[in-house]
């Protein structure tokens, strides 16, 4: 694969740039896409009597427009540049799992365009808002299949960013080059950290929602239609996730001009010690405050007087942030160049995003404010203004090293002034809209509201086009624009002074792991798609797709079995706090971390919908408790076998380990064989099934969640036996029989809660 | 404005001024000094760095603990300020005293029944000066049930049942006002025009249509 441009190349590719290009040109086209969605908005609200959107169209648009620019463009350009410049900055030579980074780009590609297609169908798309509010999103208000494949198509995201997380964080803290000690990791990669530490916290959420809404949807359980669970329930599991949500999008856009304005300040950043602890504590404090996005749901006073100190308590850190880099520019030697004029634009819109949120904060405020125009013009200066200036400001420093090409500097400077202009046209006025319902596509009874509208969508007019231009004015560049010097901005920032190279130097291709081109990972995730459009749409596409997926992974782990390899680790700068852990292992149990977060939020829902349910069948009567105490006692003793296996191949002995691990097997298909072939068709002849009422909607979704986890860890056991029998194992080589046995015992565990919550109770 | 609507409006609009002088004199100052900064402090492209002498960490720290105490008091007393506020507009005043109307939200409308079972669509009367209870739910999807004039609102959410009140000032010599309600979450294709209308009438003539209702058509469907 030598240089030139390939079609082959870039759908084979696991290199760390190329994805992070990848991603780049990807989440430019969803901007455009859901850029023309917001636009016909603004032409509707402007002159909503043309009626160029119905309602149903309106409420499309809307919903479209929001997932697509939060989930498909805003936080994958944030990964884009983590991508390309993570490694760069540590000194790795790729990331910790190049194939499985793979993975998450195409998963993320395939999921915004099953997205899209959603609204083509028949019945048309998801008309929810972005926020698929129960029971708005359920079969009896959204009957259209339309709303099943979105909803699949989130699914499909939450995935690729799980995936994601998992090889960032095992990344950042496993491949740095020696000497990259944490005091000296640049503040890109600690934005990116506190990024995918977060998603990692808060997706399992929306995805336990998307497995529950799912299943109400196409099995018919009643999670979301039902008075117990309902909109109450939706709205805690999407909001834990979606508070977390929106920082997740801002702080890559954080960490970016934290290198760039001291870049071009020509200082270092002041204080960045406790920049980084204040950019921690933000992270920390943006999964406790949720809660303020449901204030008039009826929620008791004590719990919103809480979520409202938590709610500003996060300011006072986040303000840190803001005045660290603005103090930065004290007595400094500043250069205003592109990239400096967008992170300024970007500080300019933080402080009045963030002032106005303090707004929203207060519940007495809220009484007014929720629902109306202020909210839409506060999250638009921060997602928009905070964001896409920040990362704006990453694309036009970055670009002559991703590149090697410099663009015109004199266009780009007059464009950023004109989106300035075009951007506070648009969304200030919003804030004098505050009475303003969001979301509706007329407002007939309202003609005060026309001026401020007409001058937004001029607004609008203004800001997009510049924006398209700034656009291709890179696009430009990238064909036509002058050689770029090395390091044109004098940048300090490993990335600038370490290493050469833009996107052609394809140096570091080496080692088992990172071979660098397969067409494995586009192929497991097109079958990964047509499985979710299976379980949207068709349950036999479903079951082909899930037999494909089985024979690709079987192949994808082909030369694993035949070979003998050892990973061979690079060193971390220091071990702390993992010390002797494997990369592997480490990305096993960064991972068990999402799962934790998985099972407990199913777990809460049961708990959820069974507390607010005022009759329960007794468990005696309905499940039977020596059906379930003996599988209790099946994957205990297996998880023993495991741990068996695992000790016979310390020692050396192959014969214990074979034995070991088929003991585990045997036990594993005995577990699902006792529960699938006796208890469930036994439950199902009393009547207990899915149409009969929450208490058999969750026994079924929950354990059945676990059976799947069950079969999981089965697949994966089966591979170690099929290696251990060709000798794969030996006592320096059993990493995997190790990292397999913890996800095991993880999978036994949350046994050890579901028996008791369903057979005992 | 032009009368008193004592616990909910005007407390709101009190509260709503002080978070805004409090927020443009934090925001004005913060984008002082970084306007000020970018001018006063640029350097000449092409000229060495002038020689800089980075304070010492602590100096840094002392400067984030004076601007997070600032800011820790500032948003102190937001929070204690809203909280007074949110007591005034959340706390209902007892029942007994009050007209308690049931509101039923459904797609795409606002469903109002009234104590003697009367029930009505499209304008919820009620009398000027009495305390009015609303208990909120709804028969289908989340909605919102808002009255912006009154700075309030309350969640319409299935299988709950969740309550805002209000008092209707004076409404002047012609004897009704009528101020808009309208749903604030999305519903639905028909949400645009989900709304309804308040009608704060004088006493004397809302007690005579209420006496009136008993032998009254059930409005809409």
């Amino acid at each position: 694969m030598s240089g030139g441009f390939s079609i082959r190349r870039w759908l084979t590719t696991t290199n760390h740039k190329e994805i992070g290009i990848l991603y780049m040109v990807t989440s430019l086209y969803f901007l455009v896409f859901a850029g023309f969605l917001a636009g016909s908005m603004r032409t509707q609200l402007a002159f909503p009597w043309l009626g160029l959107l119905d309602p149903f169209r309106y409420g499309q648009t809307v919903t479209l427009h929001g997932l697509i620019m939060i989930l498909w463009f805003l936080s994958p350009l944030g990964i884009a540049f983590a991508n390309y410049f993570v490694p760069l900055q540590i000194g790795a030579k790729d990331l910790a799992f190049p194939r499985l980074n793979a993975v998450s780009y195409w998963l993320y590609l395939f999921s915004g365009l099953m997205l899209v297609s959603s609204v083509f169908m028949p019945g048309g798309g998801p008309d929810t808002g972005w926020t698929l509010y129960a029971p708005l999103a359920t079969t009896q208000y959204t009957p259209q299949p339309g709303m099943t494949v979105a909803v699949l198509a989130l699914g499909l995201l939450a995935a690729s960013v799980t995936i994601s997380s998992v090889n960032f964080i095992t990344t950042i803290v496993w491949c740095r080059r020696k000497g990259m000690s944490w005091r000296v990791l640049p503040v890109f990669t600690w934005g990116v950290l506190a990024t995918v530490a977060l998603m990692l916290y808060a997706f399992p959420s929306l995805g336990v929602g998307i497995i529950l809404l799912t299943a109400d949807r196409v099995l018919g359980t009643m999670y979301f239609s039902s008075l117990q669970g309902g909109g109450i329930l939706w709205d805690q599991l999407f909001w834990f996730f979606g508070h977390p949500e929106v920082y997740i999008v801002v702080l890559p856009a954080l960490g970016v001009m934290a290198e760039v304005i001291p870049t071009f300040a020509r200082r270092p950043l002041f204080g960045k010690q406790i920049w980084v602890v204040e950019l921690t504590l933000v992270t920390v404090l943006s999964i406790m405050v949720w809660v303020h996005h449901m204030f008039l749901t009826g929620i008791s006073f004590d719990v919103r007087e809480t979520f409202m100190l938590t709610t500003l308590a996060i300011s006072v850190p986040f303000e840190g942030v803001v005045v660290g880099m603005v103090l930065t520019l004290r007595k400094a030697s500043i250069r205003i160049t592109v990239p400096m004029l967008y992170a300024f634009g970007a500080l300019f819109f933080v402080i009045l995003g963030g002032i106005t949120g303090v707004f929203q904060a207060s519940i007495a405020l809220d009484y007014a404010l929720r629902g109306g125009y202020f909210i839409v013009g506060h999250f638009h200066y921060v997602m928009v203004g905070t964001t896409i200036f920040g990362l704006w400001a990453g694309l036009f420093y970055w670009f002559p090293k991703m590149t090697g090409r410099m663009f015109n500097e004199w266009i780009a400077k007059l464009l950023f002034v004109v989106q300035f202009v075009g951007f506070n046209l648009l969304y200030f006025p919003m804030f004098f809209l505050m009475d303003m319902p969001r979301r509706v596509s007329e407002y007939p009874l309202n003609p005060e509201w026309i001026p401020l509208n007409l001058l937004s969508t001029a607004g609008a007019y203004i800001w997009a086009p510049a924006g398209l231009l700034g656009l291709l004015n890179l696009a430009y560049a990238l064909f036509k624009g002058r050689k770029s010097e090395e390091n044109p901005w004098q940048a300090q920032a490993p990335e600038w002074v370490n290493l050469p190279g833009p996107i052609v130097a394809l140096s570091n291709l080496n080692g088992y792991a990172e071979e660098g081109y397969t067409h494995l990972p586009l192929v497991a995730s097109f079958l990964i798609l047509l499985f979710a459009y299976g379980v949207a749409l068709s349950p036999s596409l479903a079951l082909v797709s899930l037999a494909a997926i089985l024979v690709t992974t079987a192949y994808w782990f082909r030369d694993h079995i035949r070979e003998k390899f050892s990973i061979v680790g690079e060193r971390a700068a220091e071990n702390w706090p993992f010390f002797t852990q494997s990369k592997e292992k480490l990305g096993v149990w960064v991972f068990l971390a999402s799962e934790i977060i998985i099972f407990g939020s199913i777990i809460s829902s049961y708990l959820y919908v069974r507390v607010a349910s005022i009759t329960w069948p007794a468990a005696t009567q309905t499940h039977n408790l020596t059906i379930g105490t003996l599988n209790t006692i099946i994957l205990l003793t297996s998880s023993l076998s495991i741990i068996l296996a695992l000790q016979s191949i310390k020692e050396g002995n192959r014969k214990g380990l074979i034995a070991g691990l088929g003991a585990t097997m045997i036990l594993g298909v005995a577990f699902l064989a006792i529960k699938l072939g006796f208890e469930w068709p036994e439950l199902l002849a009393k009547g207990f099934n899915l149409s009969s009422g929450l208490a058999a909607d969750t026994y079924y979704a929950t354990t059945g969640a676990h059976a799947i986890h069950v079969a999981v860890g089965l697949v994966a056991v089966i591979y170690l036996l099929a290696k251990a029998v060709r000798g794969g194992f030996t006592v320096e080589n059993h990493h995997a029989v190790e990292n397999v046995g913890v996800y095991w015992h993880f999978v036994d565990i949350v046994w050890m809660f579901l028996f008791p919550l369903f057979y005992l109770i | 404005m032009t009368s008193p609507t004592p616990l909910t409006a005007e407390a709101w609009w009190g509260l709503f001024q002080i978070f805004l002088v409090v927020g443009f004199i934090a925001g004005a100052t913060v984008m002082s000094a970084l306007i000020y900064y970018a001018l006063r402090y640029r350097g000449k492209e092409g000229e060495p760095v002038p020689h800089y002498e980075m304070p010492p960490l602590s100096q840094r720290a002392k400067e984030a603990v004076v601007f997070a105490s600032i800011s820790a008091v500032i948003l102190f007393g937001l929070a204690v300020v809203s909280l007074r506020v949110a007591d005034q507009i959340q706390y209902p005043p007892p029942r007994n005293e009050s007209l308690v109307i049931q509101v039923t939200a459904f797609q795409w409308d606002f469903r109002f029944t009234y104590p003697n079972g009367y029930s009505t669509l499209g304008v919820c009367r009620v009398p000027a000066g009495r305390n009015v209870i609303f208990n909120v739910t709804s028969t289908d999807v989340f909605h919102d049930f808002g009255i912006p004039d009154f700075r309030t609102k309350i969640d319409a959410i299935p299988g709950r049942y969740n309550l805002c009140w209000i008092v209707a000032p004076d409404p002047g010599p012609s004897g009704s006002v009528s101020y808009q309600i309208k749903c604030y979450e999305l519903c639905g294709a028909g949400h645009p025009l989900m709304m309804s209308n308040l009608l704060d009438m004088a006493p004397d003539q809302y007690d005579q249509w209420y006496r009136g209702t008993a032998s009254m058509p059930m409005g809409g469907p």
